[in-house]
């Protein structure tokens, strides 16, 4: 099961697991995204290369306007994945908020 | 030495069943639940590259993917029979190169080199490509 939802301050929230079926449903929502905006992993419990292709995709596209993605709030087990393909380079990423 | 097969259709809804497939026999072999979530990313990893490139999210084909488990080693065979796969044409993308150019393609090879201990090929053109995933359990 995976959802992803868009709150009304603009802060995008994941939830259970984020894998290449779910593509499409992720794309529809980070494609519109044209600011410097919040995602809440908080209730996410996996993630493979394709859902942080769509987080890099989303990256790119913003730092043309100067803008980027905050990701917040990551269990042990995504936040291992960022740092094993060593995403944490490029994006900012708080813990506990 | 144990042997379990779970044969899926080429969808990637059905990966959540691969991963659960690995999970279970991951976690009974003796692998802590950080382990076992990083064998079944990697396993993930694997088949949706199959998906994507050997069957070109076509889903009238499918995929083998055999547990062997023997003297310390949980060894998973995936096989498929579409598109010949040439291993060496995917190159382990150098990541700090790859994140300042948001390069696309080849991260999921590299998670699957980065989490298992071996990754081997086998492929017979024309008849069956399989990619063998080992993982040893820490003495």
């Amino acid at each position: 099961m995976f959802a992803i939802t868009v709150r009304d301050d603009g802060e995008i929230v994941l939830s259970g697991r984020f894998d290449a079926s779910q593509i499409e449903t992720a794309d529809a929502i980070f494609e519109r995204v044209s600011d410097t905006t919040r995602v809440n992993f908080q209730d996410l419990d996996y993630i493979s290369s394709a859902g942080l292709g769509i987080l890099l995709k989303t990256q790119k596209r913003l730092s043309a306007s100067g803008h980027f993605l905050i990701l917040m709030n990551m269990k042990k087990m995504v936040r291992d994945v960022f740092r094993i393909a060593r995403f944490d380079m490029v994006f900012r990423i708080e813990e506990d908020q | 030495m144990s042997k379990r097969t779970l044969n899926i259709e080429s969808r990637t809804e059905r990966l959540i069943a691969v991963r659960e497939f690995i999970s279970v026999a991951a976690r009974e072999f003796g692998f802590t639940d950080e382990e076992v979530s990083k064998i079944a990313l990697a396993v993930d990893e694997a088949c949706t590259n199959i998906i994507k490139h050997a069957y070109k999210y076509d889903p009238n084909y499918s995929i083998s993917v055999t547990i062997s488990t023997h003297n310390g080693a949980f060894e998973i065979a995936i096989r498929d029979t579409g598109r010949d796969f040439r291993p060496e044409a995917i190159p382990t993308p150098d990541m700090k190169e790859y994140l300042e150019h948001y390069r696309h393609g080849g991260l999921g090879v590299y998670l699957m080199r980065s989490l298992m201990d071996k990754v081997e090929y086998n492929i017979r053109p024309g008849k069956m490509n399989e990619v063998r995933l080992t993982k040893f359990l820490p003495r």
